[in-house]
C-alpha cells in the first residue's frame, strides 16, 4: 500500500470518538430536568440529581425513579458536553458539579424552543460520539436505492412458545423454520431493507442463540430448574445477528472500514440505547409496530448531499461526512408538503383500515407509515397533523378527519408504553378516522391539491 | 361588624337583574354550557327537550328501519349499532340527544304513531357506569332493570296491568290522565281516594296476574305492591338486592321476570337504547369482552330466556370508535356478525351513521330552535338576531358540522357580544373568536405484501 493509498482510506473514515462509553438511557428530557437543577441547586451530584429527579412521563411509561446508573449516565454525557463542571477530579459518582456558561446557554434554549434544542443535542451527541452521524451514512450504505430503509425482524407476533428450561436450549427445526421464514418476509416486505442472505443470516442466528444459551442464568443462585422464554431469547439472537451483520465496522460486502481499530461502532446492547435517542432528535425514525412488518423499521430523515432546498431540508452545523458533505434533516416547511401529507393520510388510512373494515384505527400505526413513506420525523407528523386538523374543513381536501384519546391495548402492555404516542396541542392521541364528506364526488386523485 | 348566628342565617333573596341577553330580546344564553345531554336536568338545554328532530330525518328513519317493528315493513332487527361518521371530534355530534329524542318519541304513546298503531311499544335509555363498573355481564343487567325502572317502562306496564285488570271502575278511569299516569294509576293514595281498594283488591289481583303470567312468586308481590311507583320499586326492590343477589338473580330478573311482566301488560317491544357503549368495553379484558359479547348472544338471539322467546328486547348500541375494533374479533367469534354486523362491508346494514350537519342547510333551523325557547316574546321567534345567517353558517362550518361544538362556540361568542357591546355579531366575529380559541382537544401475521412506495427522495 503506498502512502496515497493510506490517506485515501484515512479520508474515507469517521474519526475517533471521543468517548466509547455511551449511556443507555433513552429519555432525552432528562438532559434539560438536569441543567435545570443545577441551576436551581447551585450544584449537583449523583446524590441530590437521583433524590430531586421529579417523577416523569417517558411516553407512556410512567418513571417514578431513577437508577442511580441513569443518573451518573447523565451526568456524565453533560461534562463530556461541556454543560456541567466539576472543580475536582473526583470520579462523576462522587463529584459535584456546577452549570457552566454553555450550560446555561443550552438550558435557555430548551426552555424556549425545543426543536432548538435537539439540534444542539444532535451536534454535541455527534461531536462526543460521532454515531448519529455515522449511522444515518451508515443506513444509506446498507440500502442506497431504498432510501436507507432497514429491516430487523423479530419472531413473529403470532408465534406462541412454552417456557423452557435453561439447559433445554437446542437449536430445533422450528427455529431454523422461524428463522428463514420471518427473513423471507422481510425480503418481501422490501428485499433492499434486508440485503442479508437467509441462510448467512439463518447462521448468524444460530450462532448468537448458541452464545445467549450459553451464558448462565441472570438470577442469583439459579437453579437447574431456572427457565427461559424461546420467543425472547430468539427475539435477542435475531437483533444481535442483524446489528452484527449490517451495523459492523465494516459494512456488509466491504473491506474498508468506516474506524480506525477493531471495536465495532455499536452494539446490540448500545445499538438499543442509540435507536430512540437518534430518533429524539430527528435524524432517523424507527418502529416496532409497523403494521406490516414483523420486527423493527428504521430509516433515515436526514441525509448527506452537496447542498439542499431550504423549503425542504435544514442544515445541521458542524456535521459532516468523511468526504466534508454537509448532514441536512428532513424539515419540509407546511406549505411544500401539504399537499403530499394529505394525501399520503388518506391512503394510508384506507389501507390500514379496509382488511379490518372498520373506520377507526390506530393513529401511531398510521403515523409509522406515512412519516415511511414521506420520510418524516415523528416531531414532524405531529406538527403537520395538527396543522392539518387546524385547516380542515378545507375547499380542497373533501375528508373529515376525527382523531381520539383512546388508549389502545397495545399501549398498556409493558412494551408499548415505550411507544412513542401522537401528540396533538401536546395531549396524546391514539386513534383517527377519515371520511369523504356528503358532497364530495371527486375521485381521490383530485382532492389534494398537488 | 357583629355576625349573624351561621345556624339560622338564610341567604338573601336575589335582587332581580336584569337579564343582560334582554337587548338581544332573550331571557339568557340560548346555548348550552355543557358538552353534554343530562336527561335528568330542567333545563332545556341540557336535558334534550330542544330538539329539532328533522336535522336528523336520515338518522331518524334508519333507526325506524332497524329497530321499530311496522306493518308491512321487514323485520326489526334484535341488535343494532349507532356511530359516528368520522366527524373530526366525535363528541357533541348528538348522538345522546338523539337516543333521547326517540325514547320520548316512543314513550309519548307508546309507539302509537311510530307502528301505526300496530304494536305497543316501550323504550329505555342506558347510560353504562364507566370505571369498570359494567365489565361484567351482570352488571349491565343491573343497570338495564335500574334504566327500565327510572324510565318508567315497568311503572307503564304496571299501569296497563291495572287499568285492564277490572279493579278499578269505569269512572275512575276516566279521570286518569294518559299521558302521565303517575299521578293516578301509579298513586295509591288517589286510588284509595277515587273509590279503589289498593292493598287488597287492586295489588292482589295484580299479583295474581302476574304470577299466572309465569313471573316468580316473591317479584310477582314486590311488582305488584311497588312497580307501579318508580322511586318506591328502586327504594324498595332494587337498591335492596345484594350484588351477590344482582350476580345470581339479576339477569333472571330483566330477562324473565320483567320479560313476562311485560308480556302480561301486551307490550310488544322493548327498544334498549344503549349510550356509551365503550364505558363498558374499554375496561374489560379480553376474556371479560368474549364473555360479555356471549352473553349478549344468549340473553338477546338464541339463549334459553324468555327474552329471547318472546323477541322482547331490541338493542341499539352507540358504538365509541375504539370499540369497534376491541369488540370486532369477538363480536364475530361468537357468530353475533350474523345477527349484527360489526366490521366489514354488512355493517352498513345494521348501524345508523351519524354524519356530520351540512352547515347551509342546518345551521339556521338548529340555532334557531334554541333561540325561539329563550325569546321574550313571540313576534321575535324566527329571528337569528343579533347573529346573521352567514354567521351561523360558519359557526358550524368551523365546528366540522358537530353541533355541540357550534353550541358551545356560539354561547362563547353571545357572551363576549354582551361583554363587548357588540350591536350585531357577523361571521367575522365567529371567525375571529373561533381562531382565538385554543382547540382542545395487530397485525397481519400472514401478510406477505411489499411496503409501498416512499412518496419522498431525500436525495431529489
Amino acid at each position: 500500500m503506498t502512502m496515497t493509498d493510506l490517506d485515501q482510506t484515512a479520508l474515507l473514515e469517521w474519526p475517533q470518538p471521543r468517548s466509547r462509553l455511551v449511556g443507555l438511557f433513552t429519555d432525552l428530557t432528562l438532559y434539560a430536568a438536569t441543567l435545570e437543577l443545577a441551576l436551581e441547586m447551585g450544584s449537583i451530584s449523583t446524590a441530590s440529581l437521583k433524590r430531586e429527579l421529579p417523577e416523569r412521563l417517558q411516553h407512556m411509561r410512567l418513571v417514578q425513579h431513577h437508577a442511580e446508573r441513569t443518573v451518573r449516565e447523565v451526568l456524565r454525557e453533560l461534562r463530556l458536553f461541556g454543560w456541567i463542571e466539576t472543580s475536582s477530579d473526583e470520579p462523576v459518582a462522587l463529584a459535584f458539579h456546577t452549570l457552566t456558561s454553555e450550560g446555561a446557554e443550552a438550558l435557555e434554549v430548551a426552555k424556549t424552543n425545543q426543536r432548538a434544542f435537539r439540534r444542539l443535542l444532535l451536534m454535541q451527541l455527534h461531536r462526543t460520539y460521532v454515531i448519529p452521524g455515522w449511522f444515518v451514512d451508515r443506513l444509506w450504505k446498507i440500502n442506497p436505492t431504498g432510501q436507507g430503509e432497514v429491516i430487523l425482524p423479530s419472531p413473529p407476533p403470532g408465534w406462541r412458545t412454552s417456557v423452557r428450561l435453561w439447559d433445554d436450549h437446542e437449536w430445533s427445526t422450528e427455529l431454523e423454520q422461524i428463522t428463514c421464514g420471518i427473513a423471507s418476509k422481510a425480503k418481501a416486505a422490501n428485499a433492499s431493507a434486508f440485503p442479508i442472505d437467509v441462510s448467512i443470516w439463518t447462521a448468524a442466528v444460530r450462532a448468537s442463540w448458541n452464545r445467549l444459551s450459553n451464558l448462565r442464568p441472570r438470577q442469583p443462585n439459579a437453579q437447574p430448574s431456572a427457565s427461559f422464554s424461546a420467543r425472547s431469547r430468539l427475539t435477542e439472537a435475531m437483533r444481535e445477528a442483524t446489528v452484527k451483520l449490517l451495523f459492523d465496522r465494516r459494512p456488509l460486502g466491504e473491506t474498508i472500514a468506516d474506524f480506525p481499530g477493531d471495536r465495532p461502532p455499536v452494539y446490540p446492547r448500545t445499538f438499543r440505547g442509540w435507536c430512540p435517542r437518534l430518533e429524539a432528535v430527528e435524524i432517523v425514525f424507527y418502529t416496532d409496530w409497523h403494521p406490516w412488518i414483523s420486527g423493527r423499521l428504521l430509516f433515515p430523515t436526514a441525509v448527506f448531499r452537496a447542498d439542499a432546498p431550504p423549503e425542504r431540508f435544514e442544515r445541521a452545523p458542524g456535521i459532516f461526512s468523511p468526504k466534508g458533505t454537509p448532514f441536512y434533516l428532513h424539515q419540509p416547511s407546511w406549505k411544500s408538503i401539504r399537499g403530499a401529507f394529505l394525501k399520503t393520510l388518506v391512503s394510508v388510512h384506507q389501507r390500514l383500515a379496509s382488511p379490518l373494515g372498520i373506520m377507526y384505527i390506530s393513529l401511531l400505526s398510521l403515523r409509522d407509515e406515512v412519516c415511511r413513506q414521506l420520510r418524516l420525523s415523528a416531531y414532524s407528523f405531529d406538527r403537520f397533523l395538527e396543522l392539518a386538523l387546524k385547516d380542515l374543513p378545507s375547499d380542497d381536501f373533501h375528508w373529515s378527519v376525527a382523531v381520539e384519546t383512546d388508549i389502545r391495548k397495545e399501549q398498556s402492555s409493558a412494551s408499548g408504553q415505550f411507544r412513542r404516542p401522537v401528540y396533538i396541542g401536546g395531549v396524546a392521541h391514539s386513534l383517527i378516522a377519515l371520511a369523504r364528506l356528503h358532497s364530495d364526488q371527486f375521485k381521490e386523485n383530485k382532492v389534494v391539491s398537488q | 361588624m357583629s355576625h349573624s348566628n351561621p345556624l339560622l342565617r338564610v341567604a338573601e333573596e336575589p335582587a332581580e337583574v336584569e337579564s343582560p341577553y334582554l337587548r338581544f330580546g332573550l331571557t339568557q344564553n340560548p346555548f348550552p354550557d355543557s358538552p353534554t345531554i343530562v336527561p335528568e336536568s330542567d333545563d332545556p338545554r341540557l336535558n334534550g327537550e330542544i330538539y329539532h328532530a328533522t336535522l336528523r330525518g336520515q338518522e331518524q328513519a334508519e333507526f325506524e328501519r332497524l329497530l321499530i317493528s311496522r306493518p308491512k315493513a321487514p323485520a326489526s332487527r334484535p341488535i343494532a349499532l349507532l356511530m359516528d361518521f368520522a366527524t373530526r371530534r366525535g363528541r357533541g355530534i348528538g348522538k345522546t340527544a338523539f337516543l333521547i329524542h326517540q325514547r320520548r318519541r316512543i314513550m309519548k304513546d307508546l309507539g302509537e304513531e311510530l307502528t301505526q298503531g300496530s304494536k305497543v311499544l316501550l323504550a329505555s335509555h342506558i347510560a353504562p357506569e364507566g370505571s369498570g363498573r359494567t365489565r361484567k355481564f351482570w352488571q349491565f343487567s343491573k343497570q338495564l332493570a335500574y334504566a327500565l325502572n327510572q324510565d318508567c317502562c315497568i311503572a307503564w306496564a304496571l299501569w296497563r296491568i291495572r287499568a285492564l285488570c277490572g279493579v278499578i271502575p269505569a269512572a275512575t278511569l276516566e279521570l286518569v290522565n294518559f299521558e302521565n299516569p303517575s299521578e293516578t294509576l301509579g298513586n295509591n293514595g288517589w286510588l284509595s281516594e277515587n273509590n279503589v281498594e289498593v292493598t287488597f283488591s287492586l295489588n292482589a289481583t295484580v299479583e295474581r296476574e302476574l304470577r299466572s303470567a309465569g313471573v316468580s312468586d316473591p317479584m310477582s308481590r314486590a311488582l305488584a305492591w311497588h312497580g307501579a311507583e318508580a322511586e318506591m320499586f328502586q327504594q324498595h326492590i332494587l337498591d335492596g338486592m345484594s350484588e351477590h343477589k344482582w350476580r345470581q338473580e339479576g339477569p333472571r330478573l330483566v330477562f324473565e321476570d320483567l320479560v313476562r311482566l311485560f308480556v302480561a301488560a301486551r307490550i310488544n317491544q322493548v327498544v334498549l337504547l344503549v349510550d356509551e357503549v365503550e364505558k363498558i368495553v374499554v375496561p374489560q379484558n379480553s376474556s371479560e369482552r368474549r364473555g360479555f359479547v356471549d352473553d349478549i348472544r344468549r340473553h338477546f338471539v338464541d339463549g334459553p330466556f324468555e327474552s329471547v322467546y318472546r323477541r322482547m328486547y331490541s338493542l341499539l348500541f352507540t358504538i365509541h370508535p375504539y370499540v369497534q375494533e376491541v369488540w370486532s374479533p369477538h363480536w364475530n367469534a361468537t357468530g353475533l356478525d350474523r345477527v349484527c354486523a360489526m366490521s366489514g362491508g354488512l355493517a352498513k346494514e345494521y348501524t345508523i351513521y351519524f354524519q356530520p350537519l351540512r352547515a347551509e342547510e342546518t345551521a339556521v333551523p338548529l340555532v334557531l330552535s334554541y333561540m325561539d325557547h329563550f325569546r321574550v316574546g313571540r313576534e321575535q321567534r324566527g329571528s337569528l338576531f343579533p347573529f346573521d345567517r352567514d354567521a351561523v353558517v360558519a359557526a358550524l362550518s368551523l365546528s366540522g358540522g358537530v353541533p355541540g361544538l357550534m353550541l358551545t362556540l356560539l354561547r362563547l361568542v353571545l357572551d363576549k357580544a354582551v361583554e363587548n357591546g357588540w350591536a350585531e355579531v357577523g361571521a367575522d366575529r365567529v371567525k375571529a373568536i373561533h381562531k382565538s380559541e385554543i382547540p382542545v382537544e395487530p397485525e397481519d401475521d400472514e401478510s406477505r405484501e411489499s411496503l409501498p412506495n416512499t412518496q419522498i427522495d431525500l436525495l431529489a
